[in-house]
């Protein structure tokens, strides 16, 4: 028997080998160069896939790319950059066959990243995408010269945040750090803490940011938890192929209000972070370490935070099918803490008694990610993903800290098993535990599996569908199981114009702060609510997105119904506040976004207007801490090939509803008010390697709250400079 | 052309700049501000607290002689947050439109958590739970109780008041 079972892996070894030279026999090559056909210049960076194969190759500094073990076959090769229009070419590859082909790529007025890979979990043209997907491209991200990642988005169509929690399609309301109803990934690894549930802004990476893509709507069908709202995906560059030295300096200062009554300090108020890289190669393999310091005082008294932020990346290419890719990023911070105001008449004072109050805390990540490309028509993915969160209180009368730790491993694999069909599926399986005072010791295990199918059913219609099953374990609670189907259709009447529709079930449920918080914090205390329940929701969409080289459009009709809406509310017995399923809650909208330039005028443009009605269909009231209304408006001038201004401006309408501040009219003691902002910059591109930045945020120095008794950002004047060799 | 577009933009910018003008957004506020004392042990200078009071605020009434705590409630306009009676002297500001009022601070005898939310017209509802323990007066008069005026957009300053656990409502 024994003897048998050896002869049997003898003879499949035998027909594997054979099968293996065999392939390797009926294969070719393809390589080239990509240029501007402007400027004649190599373009390094430059996607360049075989169309229905999960074959491709990126450009090097010189515009080369070079695809080996090509099966003999007939292809569409495409190359895809930001900022150029895109090219096909139609060949022909015969066994042992070396083929060249290069292309020059027309400019386009646009930069807007062509490429979205949240929506399917794999890299898709835009236009393909059935749901909305918001991109926001690293040339967006230079102009800026943001902070963190949170300063970026409330640019983008369908996005607020408030008061540091993001809220897409009116899917967040405000919970003061407590859940969040859209993940963060970062290259595609969750960046969500276990234990209060919420995006830590600090511990995103905002150096070498690639693009950061928002998916609006509701990812659990591939996703999970926490995407019930959206999913936010931060995608790093690929370290540089030549060595590089990265030297960043940002300083800015605060504007002083006006009226001395609402200044906290004589002193300037100022912010200032410096960060130095390096990358470079050793052999096969890319290594990125950066570290850096932030200091602000903040615009509030005790608003200051301390940090300092060390990452590092590592790829190793060790075929041309095979990659490992791991990224690690630690930061320490120790900030003050700033729960409202001490009175409208001081609204940048804390009370005398939280003065001292202060919070130290540690985040880390490691991730990896291994993608192995079994065949043209194969690919594998297993990521490794470890999060770590702790923090420490220091407060009056009330210390309380808590240590975070997840573990997570995802399997994916990607199938082609006709010209017609894509197929992505995966399982994912998590571990997580608390160590806390505030929340108690705390332990939770979840599984998944996920399948997406994606047809062709036209040449120019696709079919998407797609359902996850998820188990969700909290102690020894019974198990949560949900599963999420979703529905998607795109179809291309020309080339350049797209309607789309989608319909998704989502999921959350209760982070471990919502369920279990028991604390005291000024005058806020908080129960637990044992009972609290995942909630659940049914989204749909239709769209349309239309694309010229120099304009885009899209606009989006949403609606969204949700089952169990977890919110915080007081509890009329004692007023305590504890979270709670409101019954049922529906959120309807529209976005629209437009963005255009001009014929001959250096001038680029961009519109993008949101109206949201957010109902509490259970109690009949507007859900709080939504504006039903906002608008941005940017003008981008390139004034000279090495400057460029712009001025934003952004509007969000009064929040018709908060939660614990009721108006008092005999008073006026209501703050809320219509949120008008200016921001302008203005970026010196000396020469590739050497940018300076000059910008302002909220120009015109407007006094607005954010949620109740807390002030929203004065003026902010900030000098960034960039410096590679 | 460059020369020309860029004069554009910088109309364009004027234009905004003289349109919207700084300092906007929030107004100015009119109020009460001063200063809260609570006495302390002559001796051991610890502050006196009884254990009866689970928390005090400062609430701002419309301005008249009020014959019963109940009727004195029903004339609250607000109540500040909760002061720090672990501190001997503290400082306040409460919000109020234009007009006359009287300032006292009350005691509360059941948890904070469950007064400080409340809508605050509907405070009256709850004055089982309140002991008042201070009111204004003006400093070196014999007048019962002080009349405060507000004015637009303006804070009334030095509204001092000392926790008195004797306090009996002037009629």
């Amino acid at each position: 028997m024994k003897s048998l079972t050896y002869k049997v892996q003898f003879i499949l070894l035998v027909i594997l080998f054979l099968f293996i030279s065999s392939a390797q026999g009926q294969t070719g090559k393809i390589s080239g160069f990509v240029y501007s056909s402007k400027t004649g210049e190599p373009l390094p960076g430059t996607n360049v896939i075989l169309q229905k194969t999960f074959l491709g190759a990126a450009t090097n500094l010189n515009g080369f790319f070079n695809i080996e073990s090509v099966p003999s076959d007939s292809y569409t090769i495409e190359v895809l950059l930001i900022g150029y229009q895109s090219e096909k070419k139609d060949i022909r590859v015969l066994p042992g066959e070396h083929k060249k082909v290069n292309f020059y790529l027309q400019e386009k007025a646009l930069k807007s990243p062509e490429i979205v890979i949240t929506g399917a979990k794999r890299a898709i043209r835009k236009i393909d995408s059935p749901v909305s997907i918001s991109a926001i491209s690293n040339e967006q991200i230079n102009f800026r010269n943001p902070s963190s990642v949170e300063d970026l988005l409330p640019y983008e169509p369908g996005v607020q945040i408030v008061d540091r929690q993001i809220n897409i399609r009116g899917s967040s309301g405000y919970s003061r750090g407590a859940g969040s109803r859209v993940i963060i990934l970062v290259d595609g690894s969750p960046a969500i803490s276990y234990d209060n549930g919420v995006i830590y802004w600090e511990a995103v990476p905002i150096h070498n940011i690639e693009r950061i893509e928002i998916l609006k709507g509701p990812g659990s069908a591939l996703y999970g938890s926490n995407a019930i709202g959206g999913v936010l995906n931060i995608i790093t560059k690929k370290i540089s192929s030549r060595n590089k030295t990265n030297i960043l300096l940002n300083g800015g200062i605060y504007s002083k209000p006006g009226d001395k009554k609402k200044t906290w300090t004589d002193k300037t108020m100022f912010s200032n972070d410096w960060r130095i890289s390096h990358e470079r190669h050793f052999g096969k393999i890319g290594i990125l370490a950066g570290y850096g310091q932030s200091n602000s005082t903040r615009y509030y008294q005790n608003g200051y935070y301390r940090r300092s932020i060390l990452d590092a990346k590592i790829e190793y290419p060790k075929n041309y099918n095979q990659i490992i890719t791991s990224r690690l990023y630690y930061i320490n911070d120790k900030h003050g803490s700033f729960t409202q105001w001490k009175s409208a008449a001081q609204p940048f004072h804390t009370p005398e008694n939280t003065i001292n109050d202060q919070i130290y805390s540690d985040k880390f990540q490691w991730s990896s990610t291994y993608t192995y490309i079994v065949s043209p028509k194969q690919s594998r993915t297993y990521r490794l993903n470890y999060f770590y969160t702790a923090f420490q209180n220091d407060m009056l009368n009330n210390d309380t800290f808590s240590k975070s730790h997840i573990y997570s491993f995802e399997w994916q694999v990607d199938i082609r098993p006709g010209v017609k069909h894509y197929i992505t599926c995966g399982s994912e399986i998590k571990s997580n535990k608390i160590l806390a005072d505030i929340w108690g010791n705390h332990y939770g295990s979840d599984a998944a599996l996920y399948f997406q199918d994606e047809w062709n059913i036209l040449h120019n219609t696709d079919f998407t569908s797609g359902l996850r099953f998820d188990l969700h374990k909290t102690d020894n609670v019974k198990i949560d199981s949900q599963l999420n189907p979703k529905f998607g259709l795109s179809f291309r009447p020309r080339k350049n114009l797209s309607l789309r529709t989608s319909m998704g079930w989502a999921y959350r449920a209760p982070a471990i702060a919502e369920i279990f918080t028991e604390t005291q914090q000024y005058i806020f205390e908080v129960k637990p609510n044992p009972l609290l329940q995942s909630e659940k929701s049914i989204s749909g969409e239709v769209g349309i997105f239309w694309q010229t080289p120099s304009v885009s459009f899209d606009i989006a009709i949403f609606s969204s119904h949700y089952k169990r809406l977890i919110e915080p509310v007081q509890d009329p017995a004692d007023n305590k506040i504890h979270f709670m399923n409101i019954t049922e809650a529906r959120i309807r909208g529209v976005e629209i976004s437009l963005n255009w330039k001009l014929p001959f005028i250096p001038l680029k443009n961009r519109f993008a207007y949101t109206y949201l009605d957010p109902r509490d269909l259970t109690a009949g009231k507007m859900l709080s801490y939504r504006h039903e209304r906002s608008l941005v408006i940017s003008e981008q001038f390139t004034i000279t090939k090495y400057l460029t201004c712009g001025i934003d401006y952004r509007y969000l309408s009064k929040m018709r509803r908060v939660q614990l501040f009721n108006e008092n009219p005999k008073t006026r003691g209501d703050q809320r008010v219509p949120i008008h902002l200016f921001s302008g910059f203005i970026q010196l591109a000396v020469n590739k390697s050497l940018f300076a930045t000059l910008s302002v945020e909220n120009l015109f120095q407007y006094y607005y709250v954010v949620v109740e008794r807390n002030m929203g950002p004065v003026r902010y004047i900030k000098f960034n400079l960039n410096y590679s060799f | 052309m460059i020369k020309n577009n860029l004069n554009k933009f910088l109309l364009l910018l004027i234009w905004l700049t003289l349109t919207f003008s700084c300092e906007e957004g929030l107004d100015t506020v009119a109020g009460i501000e001063g200063k809260i004392n609570i006495p302390t042990d002559s001796l051991s200078e610890k502050i006196i607290w009884p254990d009866s009071l689970q928390g005090a605020v400062i609430v701002i009434a419309e301005c008249g002689l009020y014959e019963s705590l109940d009727s004195f409630f029903t004339h609250i306009v607000t109540f500040s947050d909760p002061l720090d009676t672990s501190k001997k002297e503290q400082s306040y500001f409460v919000q109020t439109l234009p007009g006359f009022y009287i300032a006292g601070v009350i005691g509360i005898t059941v948890e904070m958590s469950k007064i400080i939310f409340l809508p605050q017209d509907s405070l009256s509802l709850h004055s089982e739970y309140f002991v008042p323990i201070g009111l204004y007066k003006i400093p070196n008069s014999t007048l019962p109780i002080g009349i405060i005026r507000v004015q637009e957009k303006e804070i009334t300053k030095e509204i001092d008041i000392t926790i008195n656990y004797n306090i009996e409502l002037p009629s």
